[in-house]
């Protein structure tokens, strides 16, 4: 929990949007990870977890839409946030969740990882399923998409 | 061999769409990588920012590790449950059934016509 808790929430979160449904992305993960164990042969665990994770969000968003409940992005965008997390943060954090709202979930999930753990294109293009080269792009473009949102656009 | 794109036309292709084509260039160019980087790195505010956005809260690891503790302590005992009922089951069969190890519906051993029991 210590070693991979925050990895998981991060790429649930970034997939969901909603701090509430990623925790429970979170002990979806490690549950299943704790009893499919044994199928990890061959595999490098926080490889495995990064799928799983990304996968599990991705179906915590259907569902919801299946239900007829806001996804995620949508949530943001149509007025409904996470009132809490906005009322505590900063201005500028504020302002980030908003321009991270607008961006697809792919681009999403590449600037997150790339930005806060660091991971490789490998490993991007890995969880996400594209080539490194389409992931480069992807996340230049995201980058670029996320600065002119937030009104810094180097034109 | 293409021509390598402008700093301009790279920074168009990546606003107007066309990340395809800079994915192919990049094979093509590996200098390209590192422009692209440069052109769209994060500042360091941006990047912090970024992390505080999507960070857990600080209550994160001990209230998820104990949801997913009880998760997996009713597993374990769900486990535990389906052996008691294996072992219900296991008894059950050698309580009913012939101790020799033939089921029921199983065929009697064959008796053997040659022996005379009487000695005659």
């Amino acid at each position: 929990m210590d070693q991979y808790g925050a990895l998981i929430y991060r790429v649930a979160v970034s997939v969901v949007q909603d701090p509430g449904l990623a925790e429970d992305v979170v002990q979806e993960v490690l549950v299943k990870a704790w009893t499919s164990m044994p199928s990890w042969q061959g595999d490098v665990p926080v490889r495995w977890l990064r799928r799983v994770a990304r996968n599990e969000a991705i179906s915590v968003v259907r569902r919801r839409r299946r239900l007829g409940g806001p996804a995620g992005l949508e949530s943001r965008a149509s007025g409904e946030p996470d009132v809490e997390r906005l009322v505590e943060g900063r201005g500028e954090v504020r302002a980030l969740r908003e321009a991270l709202g607008e961006l697809d979930d792919v681009a999403r999930t590449l600037l997150v990882l790339r930005e806060t753990e660091g991971l490789s294109y490998e490993d991007l293009a890995d969880v996400v399923g594209l080539t490194p080269s389409a992931v480069r792009a992807r996340l230049y473009r995201a980058r670029q998409a996320l600065k002119g949102r937030l009104g810094g656009w180097d034109r | 061999m293409t021509r390598r794109p402008t700093d301009r036309t790279l920074r168009r292709w990546l606003r107007s769409g066309r990340p395809a084509r800079v994915a192919r260039l990049i094979d093509v160019h590996p200098g390209v990588v590192a422009r692209l980087e440069a052109m769209s790195r994060l500042d360091d505010e941006t990047a912090q920012t970024l992390g505080e956005a999507v960070a857990p809260s600080e209550d994160f690891a001990e209230r998820t590790g104990g949801a997913v503790a009880t998760r997996l302590d009713a597993y374990r005992a769900l486990g535990l449950v389906g052996d008691l009922l294996g072992v219900g089951w296991r008894t059950g069969q050698l309580l009913l059934w012939d101790t020799s190890g033939a089921r029921p519906d199983e065929d009697p051993p064959p008796v053997d016509e040659d022996h005379d029991p009487g000695g005659g």
